[in-house]
Order: structure tokens, then sequence, then C-alpha cells
């Protein structure tokens, strides 16, 4: 197997809460405890590469992006615990960013490892304009002294232009207001290449957008990883972009993987109850079928049954299941579920 | 076909600020010149990307805000003619469900009061045998009277939000993005339920969404809006199988399948929608709205507009390139 670029293992990353003791609604209201947004999640990602990550709301993905770069204020997220070894060269032993020195982290930030966010209209900064904003990485990551202005604008211009915005220029000294949507979704983008990073995580790149929009800016991500040669956190909880742009996925629940598999593969043979239900549930245009909805809801974080957290929802659920956490099990090369199903 | 409702060449335009004393004031139509029926107990999609004018359609019918101009029938009576208490006659018949059930639901009422508070006029035990009957039939147990918004899920949020619509039993329900704020697994339990209660209750939906799939799965026809104007209307089945507009085809051919298999022909459409002040400074009047987008756009499209034309049956396209059958 090709050595992984970041591998993530056993990571945790819990939050304390601090609600009224007590006051526990029929959803589960407010009360205080730990909830473990995500616990032991283990993945690889390999050069070149797109990786989807795909789940619910508050299935802990986005917490999973986040907190390979420490970006989650801690508290209330304490990182309870994992490796994020980055091994930004083959021949070398990597480094856990987890415990990089705040310095080195900062370097490694913007720089081999950029971010795309959901929304660009509050992730971009409103009173800075965008040349300003996408040239900030390049004035800060320099190597040793800062490149004049001129050479800013002139590398800020060509990145718009290669992000597909048709008027750099005027992009360049406009104010993320001024810019629609995918436009500004585009400039997100331009600043996350401008220093021609390893490693891009997106996280719901195109969700705020168009349909329309969004295909332009998803074939847009896909040629610029083929000619950077990026690899791609991608997370999503839309299986149909997942199907589109990513080679290997892995979906979440509760926080953890319930399985993990090539795109191909998971949409083929899906084999955990829970990816099942997601593919029955999601209307299709290519299909006339009748919705099967998992039935039920999420479990309360704070309450979380003792066995695997599917077994309330899962049609399938044994008495074991009730009992214990399925073990990930490796079903076939680079297939792997975490269920008792799956257990001869 | 007995028409429920009626919708005849609806505007509504909003003007664009920046127009000294009212000189010269631009206006952004909104909806500009809709037209459809809807029969009892039929489903019409209507589908559009934000800011095609789909949420102000639904909101014209119900008189939640004033149309420009045009005529909304209901039954064959005009309501957008009808003054002041009238309407609310008939609000009873014709009910809504909005997009977010986090703001929709007034946070300091008991499901007991948000469901039963279009009751009048009946007694403690009545409004708690009703709204428990409705309750029921949404898939919420009866526990709940007493407990409030925050307490519930999204999911159950939208159970409550239609528990509410359907208590007086409308003949129309007009579902604003209904599905859109849920998650995939919640989304297709709400679907089916919908699904559900159109048969049990025979009701006419409108139902406005940006997501195709689920516009194919709930409706018997579709409608689709560009910049305030139809583009296209067929029977679901038609307008999934056969697009017409070239909007149409590019709208269905940007939704991602989910099968890494499915190798598409890959349309992606350039440009964006000209909205707001941009899409009045920018509107010529003449032309079709869709043409500075269109590949296909001739000299023609840019000087007149097209009219609606029949291509089949109950299938109208407003395209140059599609000739009237």
């Amino acid at each position: 197997m090709e050595t992984a670029l970041l591998e993530v293992k056993n990571l945790a990353v819990h939050f304390q809460t601090a609600g009224e003791p007590g006051g526990a609604g029929i959803a589960g209201g407010v009360s205080a405890g730990v909830i473990k947004a995500v616990d032991g999640v283990s993945f690889q990602l390999l050069p070149g590469e797109t990786f989807g990550l795909v789940g619910e709301s508050g299935c802990g993905k986005s917490v999973t992006a986040l907190s390979l770069l420490k970006l989650l204020p801690t508290p209330p997220a304490i990182l309870a615990g994992g490796e994020v070894i980055y091994r930004p060269e083959k021949k070398r032993p990597g480094k856990d960013l987890w415990q990089l020195p705040h310095g080195d982290l900062l370097k490694l930030r913007g720089k081999e490892i950029s971010l795309i966010f959901q929304e660009p209209m509050t992730s971009l900064n409103p009173v800075m304009k965008i040349g300003r904003q996408i040239g900030e990485a390049l004035r800060i990551h320099s190597a040793e002294k800062t490149p004049a202005a001129k050479e800013i604008r002139r590398e800020v211009l060509a990145m718009l232009t290669r992000v597909g915005i048709h008027h750099p220029e005027r992009a360049y000294d406009a104010y993320p207001h001024e810019l629609s949507g995918g436009m500004r979704q585009r400039a997100m983008i331009a600043m996350a290449l401008i220093c021609r990073p390893k490693l891009v995580i997106a996280d719901e790149p195109t969700t705020a957008l168009d349909v329309t929009i969004q295909a332009q800016i998803l074939e847009l991500l896909k040629e610029l990883q083929a000619s950077y040669h990026l690899s791609l956190l991608l997370i999503t909880h839309n299986l149909g972009i997942i199907a589109e742009t990513a080679h290997r996925v892995a979906v979440m629940y509760m926080g953890r993987i319930v399985e993990l598999a090539s795109v191909k593969e998971l949409f083929h043979n899906p084999l955990h109850p829970y990816t099942l239900g997601l593919f029955s549930s999601i209307p299709r245009l290519d299909k006339e079928e009748a919705l099967a909805a998992i039935p039920g809801m999420v479990p309360d974080p704070l309450r979380l049954p003792a066995g695997c957290y599917f077994a309330p929802r899962c049609p399938k659920a044994m008495e074991v299941c009730h009992r214990e956490y399925p073990m990930s099990r490796e079903v076939a090369p680079g297939h792997t579920v975490a269920c008792w199903l799956q257990e001869k | 076909m007995a028409k429920l409702l009626e919708v005849k060449d609806l505007k509504k335009y909003f003007p664009v600020r920046s127009a000294p004393l009212g000189f010269g004031r631009k206006w952004v139509k909104a909806v500009d010149r809709v037209s459809f029926t809807i029969a009892p107990g039929e489903t019409l999609g209507l589908v559009g990307e934000s800011g095609c004018g789909k949420t102000t359609v639904g909101r014209s019918i119900l008189r939640l805000i004033e149309p420009t101009g045009g005529k909304v029938f209901f039954k064959g009576t005009d309501i957008t003619s009808l003054a002041g208490k009238k309407v609310r006659l008939f609000r009873p018949k014709m009910q809504i469900v909005f997009q977010d059930p986090y703001s929709s639901l007034n946070p300091r009422m008991v499901v007991l009061d948000l469901v039963g508070e279009g009751l009048h006029g009946v007694s403690l035990q009545k409004k708690k045998d009703l709204v428990v009957g409705v309750l029921e039939r949404v898939g919420l147990s009866p526990e709940i009277l007493y407990h409030y918004p925050h307490e519930f899920s999204g999911g159950q949020r939208q159970r409550i939000a239609i528990a509410r619509a359907i208590l007086l039993q409308p003949e129309l329900l007009i579902c604003d993005e209904a599905v859109s704020a849920l998650d995939v697994s919640i989304q297709a339990q709400i679907i089916n339920l919908l699904i559900k209660l159109r048969q049990e209750m025979k009701m006419a939906y409108l139902f406005i969404s940006h997501d195709l799939a689920v516009v194919k799965h709930i409706s018997h026809r579709v409608a689709v809006m560009y910049l305030g104007q139809i583009m296209e209307v067929a029977p679901t089945k038609r307008l999934f199988a056969n697009p017409l507009h070239p909007y149409t085809k590019f709208l269905l051919a940007a939704v991602p399948v989910p099968d890494p298999e499915c190798k598409r022909e890959r349309l992606v459409l350039s440009g964006e929608a000209q909205m707001g002040a941009d899409f009045a400074r920018t509107r010529v009047d003449e032309g079709c709205c869709f043409a500075p987008r269109c590949p296909y756009a001739e000299d023609r499209c840019r000087r007149e507009e097209p009219p609606l034309v029949t291509a089949g049956k109950g299938h109208q396209v407003k395209c140059f390139l599609v000739k009237s059958k």
C-alpha cells in the first residue's frame, strides 16, 4: 500500500457541555456532560486522493476535520486522544500534528494543509478586499523575506483566473459582499490553493450553493486536484457528491466510522445497515423507488445506548448489538465495517 | 378537470433602493406573469434555484405578501380581490408549512396551543381531542401536548408544523422547502408522511423546493422556474425523462447522482443568474431571461421573449427552440 500522506489513528474529540442538570426534554433537552463528538476515528489519506467523510448532521464529520489542525477552541473541545500523522515526504518519518509546537503548526496551516469552509460569506473577512485576503497567506508563509507587493498581486490574479473568475482585476478589489455565492466560494478555493498545499480539507464546500453552481465548483475542485496532485479530504452529507468526486469514503454515525471502503465498493456492496438505510432514504433522479426511511432518530449523545449506537434504529439488530459495540472488521480488501452481522 | 387553484399572470415586483424620490425607480421582477393550475388532490412541484421567485409565488397565493398583479382563483373565487377579513375565510382551506421548523414555531407556546391555534370557539376538551387526533396522524405521541418547541428535534418540529397546518383539513397545502432543512434519513420520513397524508386527506400540494430529486418523488406535475418565470411545466415522468427547455436540462444534469458507475454527459452551465439590484440594472426587458446563460441562444432569443408553447400532453415550454405541437 502507498504511504499515507495523513494517517489518523483513534482520534477522539470530546466536548464538555454545561447545561441545566436534569433539564432533559423529549428529544434530550439541555443537560450537562461530556459529549464524545469524535470517538476513535481512524483513516488514511493517500497522496492525490479524494477521501470522503459522509454522515448526517451531528455525526462528527466537521469536528474531525477541524480537530486535525487543532482549530477547535479548547475548552469546550477536549482533544481526548489519538494521533494525526502527517507525512509530507515518503522516505522520512511523519510528524504528529497534535504534538507539534504551536509555531510549527502555524507554519503548516494554510501552507501545506489548507481548508475550504462551507459558507464563504462567514468565513471570509467582510472588511478586507478579496485580493488582500488571498495574498495574506503568501505574505505570511513565504520562506525567507516577504515577496514584493507586485509579485503577490501577480500571483493572486493568476490564481483567481485559475479558479475561473472572469474579471480577476475586479474581484481583486472587491469586498466579499460584492461577489455572488459561487464567486465567493471560488475566491475561498483560490485562498486555499495559493500556497500550493499538499492537503486540502473541504468542509461541505458546496452545500450553500445552488445545484448549477455546485456542479461548477465540483468540476473545478476535481480539475484542480488532478493538476496540483492534491489530497482532498471532502466532508459532505450528500452521497451524490461522494459518488462523483471521491475515491474512498467513510460513513460516520455518532462520532464513529461505521463503514469504510472505496466508493465503488461502498455504493455497490454497502454492508452496514446504516449505510443501507442512508441509500434507501435518498430520493433519486435515476430511479423510481419508494423511500424507505430509517425509523426513529439519532440518540442523545449524552445518553448513548450501551451497545452499537445504531442498534435502536437498526432493522436487523440482534441481542448482542444492544450489549456491545462491534469491532471494525475488514470484510474485503480495503472495506471495513463495524457491525455484528459481519462477525462469522 | 376541475381546478382547485388557478393562478393567472401572477406578478410581484419589489422596488430596488437608491431611487431619489422614487423617480426612475427600478423593480426586481421576483415573480413575472406566472400562471398554473392545481387540480384537487394533485401535487404540483415548483422547482428552481435560490432567488427564482418560487417562495414568493407560494406566499402571494396565500396573500402573505400582496401580489403586484395577476389573479389567484381558489375554487373559482378570486382571492386577490377579497378585502380584509374575507381573506381569512379562505385561509383554513389553504395552509402552509415553512422550511425552518426552528423559526416557524413560536418558542413560547406549547404544542397544544401551537397546533390548536387555528381553532376558535371550541371547548378545551374538544381542542385537546382534535389536537391529539392530528398529532397521532403525523406520528407524534399525545404525551407531548404541554411541551415547548425547543424540546424537539428538527424532524419532530416539522411534524408539529405539519400537524398545525392540517388540523383544519385544508384542501391545499403549500410546502415551502418543507424538508430542505432536514437530514436525509429524517427527510425520507417526512416525505413519506406527506405522501400518506395526501392520500388520507385528499389534499392538493404546492410543493416548493430546490431539490429536484425530492420534487420528482412527491409531485404529479412539475413547474421549473427561472428568474421569476415558469420555463417549463410537464407531468413529472415526462419532465424528467424528456426535459425540453435548456435550463431544465442543465438543472437535471447538475444534480450529483449517487452512483459512481453512472457516467453521464457532463453538462455544466456557465455563468450565474443575475439577481437583486444587478438584475434590475442588467436585465433588458426584451428577450428570454435565460438567453445570457444559454449555450443555444440565437439572436432572436435576445430580442423577443419566447411564448409558452405546448409540446405535448400537459407539457409546456417557454423556448423558441421547441416546436409547438
